[in-house]
């Protein structure tokens, strides 16, 4: 009887092609829409790329040493941080308009830093780079100053001094405490997949639906059967979490092979998690279309904006939205299964399993299982009052 | 004597203030193709969902097989097919696996099953849609599929409600002869219908059911002489006095006679010979008649003398 059942919820679930839309195209659009979207910030704003300057070193110039820290900048074998342009005041001026050059270090009695704005030049981009340029020039007089200081009261410690700037001077390499992606945009990504695991609630409402009398002729067909409604429901729920899951999983397959998407953790932790995510979303789905005598449009209704309003609250849409949530109400996102699921895979990549991780699962979990009890007693076998 | 598979007795269900099943009684004894007949909404759809326990209801027994049936009488249930009056398949299952998959509800054993499932499928003669999907059926080649789904399991009880509704006339015969067919090799049949038709032409014994209560039961033959209009006669005259009118109307067993449009109309109560005796009168008084008409009663006329409505109103 159990295989039965699960073999047959299986070949409906994979014929079902509405439920396959929600739960495995439209993730999949959305996914490569962001792509798309996120690609050309991703390229303004990450990908490092060696900054054109010019530099004038003019006959009065006392300082010979910036010039020598702006030489190393430039010759390393990597990527060079700075591409410079020695050259008289006028041509470097020239260059800037040109936007051949980013900004001019002009070296006379002290370092100064030119710069312009460039209508013709990507506005995020060339802000990123003249604020590099800038703090490099900030760095430096920074520095500069404090070894002054400390020559004039200290010259024992000088050497201790310039020995700890060298170690700790770095303008182009993240130091970072984590293996995992740091890139914000990946935040948006696990939302997605978040979305997904709850749009397998339709899969679930529709098991509940086609078990009560009261709410379908297959439901009554059913409960005429001769056989045990929790037996029936449970091969059901299995058979339909796991091609959910499949489902799931290729949107996740997807994302990583097709779309090249750092998930920053090992991939088998986010797989597990979007199965976890999966049974959520299942005995949600479970709960819902078990209660009340609702209509089966209206419960998919009821379960698209239930699923959509957590997934805006956790921040697919808006970025931000959660961390507004949690500075005015964070019971919110505590019970938020959109926030749990996307924050499983963002301290999965942050931080790894840890304590947080545990606890965002076993409240997912422990969701799943006030949904399915509730939904078992709301469709428990029964006489109804009314057909 | 055959043995009662159901005895309903003072079966009462309410809706609220809507009393829908009426202090119901009813027995159904093994072999017969039993007809529940009444107007939308007189409680035949409620009786059966009572029957079958989906039901909860407020007053009364119900026993199936000699035994109260209950949400898990699961022996019991083994038993009855049921084919519900809107159809209940899944349309994302092909034919063949929809028979297969309800079948399964009730026989494990798979090679008995797939024998079951292809004798019904061959029952309802659906073999060359096997492997369509119920979207791309017909109503009348899905109403036989609802009924394969329902009766695949060979049960010994099988209900049928309003099968036929919305369905061809080419299908609905095939679909009331198989339910004779079934009769045949030993099922007992309830049919609930609000087609007459259909009623008196399959089952062996009648229930005439309106505002949930049982107002007759009986074979098609005792229902009709249960009333006292028992032939309609039709006489196209074109001529005809007051007269010979009043004449017609003392002859014996005549209820009641008119004349209009140059047709006589008379309606006589039981007896025999009626038409003969009709005609003898007009030839003695050389009234020359085109056509003749005789009907007998339907059981619209039973239940329209019995409840003042037309069974026909409502269908």
């Amino acid at each position: 009887m159990f295989i039965h059942e699960f073999k047959y919820e299986l070949i409906r679930v994979l014929r079902q092609k509405d439920e396959l839309f929600w739960v495995l195209l439209f993730p999949i659009i959305l996914g490569t829409m962001f792509y798309v979207a996120f690609g050309n910030l991703n390229n303004a704003t990450e990908n490092f790329h060696t900054i054109p300057a010019a530099v004038c070193v003019e006959a009065a110039a006392k300082d010979k040493s910036f010039e020598a820290v702006l030489d190393i900048l430039s010759d390393e074998t990597d990527t060079p941080l700075l591409e410079l342009t020695y050259t008289d005041w006028d041509d470097a001026v020239e260059l800037l308009k040109e936007n051949s050059v980013r900004g001019i270090f002009k070296i006379g009695e002290s370092v100064t830093l030119h710069c312009v704005s460039n209508e013709n030049a990507n506005a995020v981009t060339l802000a990123l780079e003249q604020s590099i340029l800038e703090t490099i020039l900030q760095e430096y007089l920074t520095y500069a100053d404090l070894i002054t200081e400390i020559a004039q009261t200290s010259p024992d410690k000088l050497p201790e001094a310039i020995s700890k700037m060298e170690s700790s001077v770095s303008y182009k390499k993240e130091l970072s405490l984590t293996p995992g992606n740091m890139d914000s945009i990946i935040q948006y990504y696990f939302n997605l997949i978040a979305m997904a695991c709850l749009f397998t609630s339709f899969a679930g409402a529709y098991i509940a639906m086609h078990h009560q009398a009261n709410l379908s002729p297959l439901g009554a067909r059913k409960c005429i059967s001769p056989n045990s409604k929790f037996c029936s429901v449970a091969a059901q729920l299995l058979s339909c979490l796991l091609t959910q899951f499949v489902c799931v999983a290729v949107t996740i397959l997807y994302l990583y092979f097709v779309l090249k998407i750092d998930f920053g953790t090992s991939f088998p932790m986010i797989l597990f998690t979007s199965f976890i995510g999966c049974i959520l979303g299942v005995s949600f789905g479970f709960f819902i279309g078990s209660i009340g005598r609702i209509s089966e449009t209206a419960k998919n209704g009821i379960m698209i904006s239930a699923s959509l309003l957590c997934c805006f609250l956790s921040g697919l849409m808006l970025g931000n939205m959660r961390m507004i949530i949690e500075s005015f109400c964070p019971l919110i996102n505590d019970l938020n299964p959109a926030v749990l699921i996307s924050d499983s895979f963002l301290t999965l990549n942050i931080y790894g399993v840890t304590e947080r991780y545990g606890a965002n699962l076993f409240a997912l979990l422990l969701f799943s299982a006030i949904f399915t009890v509730f939904g078992c007693l709301m469709i428990r076998r029964k006489t109804y009052a009314s057909l | 004597m055959s043995k009662p598979v159901i005895q309903i007795e003072n079966l009462v269900k309410r809706y609220k203030d809507f009393i829908a099943l009426d202090h119901f009684n009813m027995e159904i004894n093994e072999g017969e193709i039993f007809g529940l007949l009444g107007p939308n909404g007189s409680g035949k759809t409620t009786t059966i969902n009572c029957l079958l326990s989906l039901l909860s209801f407020d007053k009364g027994t119900i026993q199936v097989f000699g035994q109260t049936i209950r949400p898990d009488s699961y022996d019991l249930k083994r038993q009855i097919g049921i084919v519900m009056q809107n159809v209940a398949v899944f349309d994302t299952l092909t034919v063949y696996e929809n028979v297969d998959y309800f079948c399964g509800l009730y026989v494990k054993d798979k090679k008995t099953r797939r024998n079951y499932v292809e004798e019904a499928i061959s029952f309802v003669e659906l073999e060359q849609f096997q492997k369509f999907y119920p979207k791309k059926l017909s109503g009348g080649l899905l109403r036989r599929l609802n009924i394969a789904c329902g009766i695949a399991h060979k049960p010994k009880l099988i209900i049928l409600d309003e099968p036929t509704v919305a369905v061809d006339p080419q299908s609905r015969n095939k679909i009331l002869e198989g339910i004779i067919d079934l009769n045949k090799k030993g099922a007992t049949i309830i049919y609930t219908s609000h087609y007459m038709e259909e009623v008196e032409q399959i089952c062996t014994r009648i229930s005439i059911m309106d505002d949930g209560k049982n107002i007759a039961v009986g074979t098609s033959d005792e229902l009709k002489q249960m009333i006292k209009k028992s032939e309609k006669i039709k006489i196209e005259i074109p001529v005809l006095s007051e007269e010979d009118l009043k004449n017609l109307r003392l002859l014996p067993h005549v209820l009641h006679a008119d004349y209009q449009n140059c047709q006589l109309n008379i309606q006589c109560s039981g007896g025999r010979h009626n038409l003969v005796r009709i005609l003898e009168y007009l030839q003695t008084r050389s009234l020359s008649f085109d056509r003749v008409y005789s009907e007998l009663p339907t059981l619209n006329d039973v239940f329209l003398e019995m409840t003042g409505k037309e069974l026909r109103d409502n269908a």
